[in-house]
């Protein structure tokens, strides 16, 4: 090669094929971003627009006034919140000490019983609930068998209330919590376990002091995600509460229904929306000052 | 700060360690096949062999993961060998250091201590003077994401003898390490040693750093110790052909026995050491035992080869010089770099192995 002579031309045939290569890379980008800007971005903002729209015409804020002065409303938002929340720990209660068996036993058999945490997963929402409506009921399942081991002289009311509802939605999350926390689980090495056991850590303290914190992330990704996705939930509260329960996607339909007015439901929406991304900031925002990085460092 | 954290330098402060027959089978294959094994105290002993010889699970079973087939273990006058590995007080580290990444470095040291209990201000106290002792004052508030891998490595050992355990475990610790950082560790952990007294057991593959660091070295092939003993004799006297061609870098030369005379490649050896009774026989030559001499004429005392060389590799400091006999099988040598010159790939030379030795010893399939 001549050099000397043909560097300043190639310098500058470097920079242009850098630069190429940006633009074909985002050319790459282009069919995500205009799936979530089409499918995304802008329904949500048409529903932005709508909740500005009052029922006569005028532009403002008028739905989110109306919104915040209608007790039933606020009632919703909590009863969505609390509900979320008691989804969101029962998971936990129940997933954590399931993902942990699964991922201390040999793997033939953690494949066999992670393939009865999918089945349900793969199962529509909808025949879910309904069997669970069927199991629940006065002369359901659920209820015959108390009744007949004599645990209890009059049947439960499972359904048609709160109870109900949180029954159906934690059946149905929990994979959200298993599947992510037993990835996590088996991703952690088993020296960490030798080396607190070598320390001196009885089995029972290595499992608090070594393995729950470094599940932490696991945990932290299944209950966040559990929590956010139930914020949303419709179908099942609306069968199993029986009309009881209003959480915020039903007082949406409700509102839809009987006032055929989008504004006053948009607004709703975007509350709804709003909060939840608070959760998610805030859950994020927690995360990262926790005692280890959540999002998971590892050596 | 200067709290030396753990007093007393020694050697009552190493636990002996008696290993009894020790059989542990995986299916039908024998990871460890009736090993006894007596360790001083204050002693230094690697078990050194090649992977899959059983030399971790043999280390295993002293730390009390691996539940043996048979025998026992005791440190001291106790059997541990039915003992969980919390309960045997023993300090171990492990070829990744296993530093628990949700804690910093001195949570990680004052892991172990906490567990017994010790007040807040002693803690304190024995992790700083720990960190003193392995360099690294001041690195308590560091994550153990952001150490080096020597950095990592020392605190790991810090945290395996804060709490002055009187046997500590080591399963190759430095393989980790780049060559430099290495031999550096390999004679710091041994100073260590020697100031603390406590029992050490280091499993390796690396034969040079068994000879480097070791009071003595247990060679373990396919899950028997093939030979016990102080680093010199295993290399100068090795056992069989195993322990021969695993440390150092020896060529083995099948021997001819025909009524009472050995021959190798051909010549007639002369041999001042002792013969094993077996038949199969091979010769264990150093590469640097082997000398070049000027004239093929016989000399007494010299076993003489011809050789022709085939390859002459620059190592720096040295050559090592691989070269063919007559009967086409090889052998190195090394020479200082300064001291051989002119030779190159097809000379004839005369190769003198002195009768001192020429070592015979039985052949291990």
């Amino acid at each position: 090669m001549r050099t000397g002579l043909a560097t300043a031309a190639n310098a500058q045939a470097l920079r242009a094929d850098a630069a190429g290569e940006q633009v074909r890379y985002l050319g790459l980008a282009a069919p995500a971003l205009l799936i979530v800007s089409v499918l995304l971005a802008l329904p949500v903002g048409w529903m932005a627009w709508l909740s500005l729209l009052a029922q006569d015409g005028s532009f403002g804020l008028a739905n989110y006034r109306d919104l915040a002065l209608e007790t039933v409303n606020l009632d919703s938002i909590l009863t969505t919140f609390r509900i979320s929340a008691t989804v969101t720990l029962i998971c936990l209660l129940l997933g954590y000490p399931f993902a942990y068996a699964l991922a201390e036993m040999p793997r033939r058999w953690s494949n066999l019983l992670m393939v009865a945490v999918i089945l349900p997963y793969w199962t529509s929402i909808l025949v879910r609930t309904y069997a669970w409506l069927v199991l629940l009921q006065r002369r359901g399942l659920v209820n015959q068998a108390l009744q007949t081991s004599g645990i209890v002289d009059e049947p439960l009311r499972l359904v048609h209330n709160e109870i109900g509802t949180i029954i159906g939605m934690t059946h149905i999350m929990l994979p959200f919590l298993i599947l992510p926390l037993y990835a996590a689980m088996r991703a952690i090495d088993r020296s960490y376990i030798r080396a607190a056991a070598s320390l001196g850590a009885s089995p029972v303290r290595v499992f608090w002091t070594v393995f729950v914190p470094l599940s932490l992330p696991g945990v932290a990704s299944g209950t966040f995600l559990i929590f956010v996705i139930c914020l949303g939930f419709y179908i099942t509260p609306a069968i199993l509460g029986g009309g009881r329960v209003a959480m915020v996607a039903q007082q949406i339909e409700k509102s839809l229904t009987l006032y055929a007015h989008f504004g006053a439901a948009s607004a709703l929406g975007i509350v709804l929306l709003v909060l939840s991304m608070a959760t998610i900031w805030l859950a994020v925002r927690l995360a990262e000052r926790g005692p280890t990085s959540l999002a998971g460092t590892r050596p | 700060m200067d709290v030396s954290p753990v007093a007393g330098a020694n050697g009552a402060r190493g636990l002996p360690v008696k290993v009894r027959a020790i059989t542990k089978r995986y299916g039908t294959m024998a990871a460890l096949e009736d090993v006894y094994l007596d360790i001083a105290s204050g002693e230094f002993l690697t078990l050194l062999g090649p992977s899959g010889s059983g030399k971790t699970t043999l280390l295993m079973v002293l730390a009390g993961f691996v539940r043996p087939d048979a025998g026992d273990v005791h440190f001291g006058d106790r059997s541990v060998v039915r003992l969980p590995p919390h309960k045997r007080d023993i300090g171990l580290v492990f070829q990744n250091h296993a530093l628990f990444p949700h804690l910093n470095v001195f949570d990680n040291i004052a892991f172990p201590l906490r567990l017994r209990g010790l007040a807040k201000a002693e803690i304190a106290d024995r992790v700083a003077g720990t960190l003193d002792l392995v360099q690294l004052a001041g690195f308590g508030d560091r994550r153990v994401t952001q150490l080096s891998g020597g950095q990592a490595q020392r605190v790991a050992l810090a945290r395996a003898i804060v709490f002055e355990p009187r046997l500590l475990l080591m399963d190759e610790p430095l393989s980790a390490l780049d060559r430099q950082l290495r031999e550096h560790m390999q004679i710091e952990l041994r100073a260590l040693h020697e100031k603390l007294g406590m029992t050490t057991v280091y499993v390796t593959h690396d034969q040079r750093e068994a000879l480097t660091m070791s009071d003595r070295i247990g060679v373990i092939n396919r899950g028997r110790l093939a030979q016990l003993d102080r680093p010199e004799r295993v290399y100068r006297e090795p056992a069989d052909s195993f322990v021969a061609g695993f440390v150092g870098e020896s060529s083995l030369l099948p021997v001819e026995q025909s009524s009472g005379t050995l021959r190798v490649a051909g010549v007639t050896l002369r041999t001042l050491r002792p013969l094993p009774g077996t038949h199969r026989l091979v010769l264990v030559v150093r590469p640097e035992q082997l000398e070049i001499l000027e004239s093929a004429a016989p000399q007494t005392d010299y076993n003489l080869f011809r050789a022709t060389v085939r390859r002459v590799v620059f190592q720096g400091d040295s050559l090592l010089i691989n070269v063919a006999l007559g009967d086409g099988s090889e052998l190195m040598l090394r020479r200082a770099a300064a001291r051989a010159p002119g030779l190159a790939a097809g000379a004839e030379i005369n190769l003198g192995l002195h009768a001192k030795d020429a070592l015979v010893v039985a052949v291990q399939s």
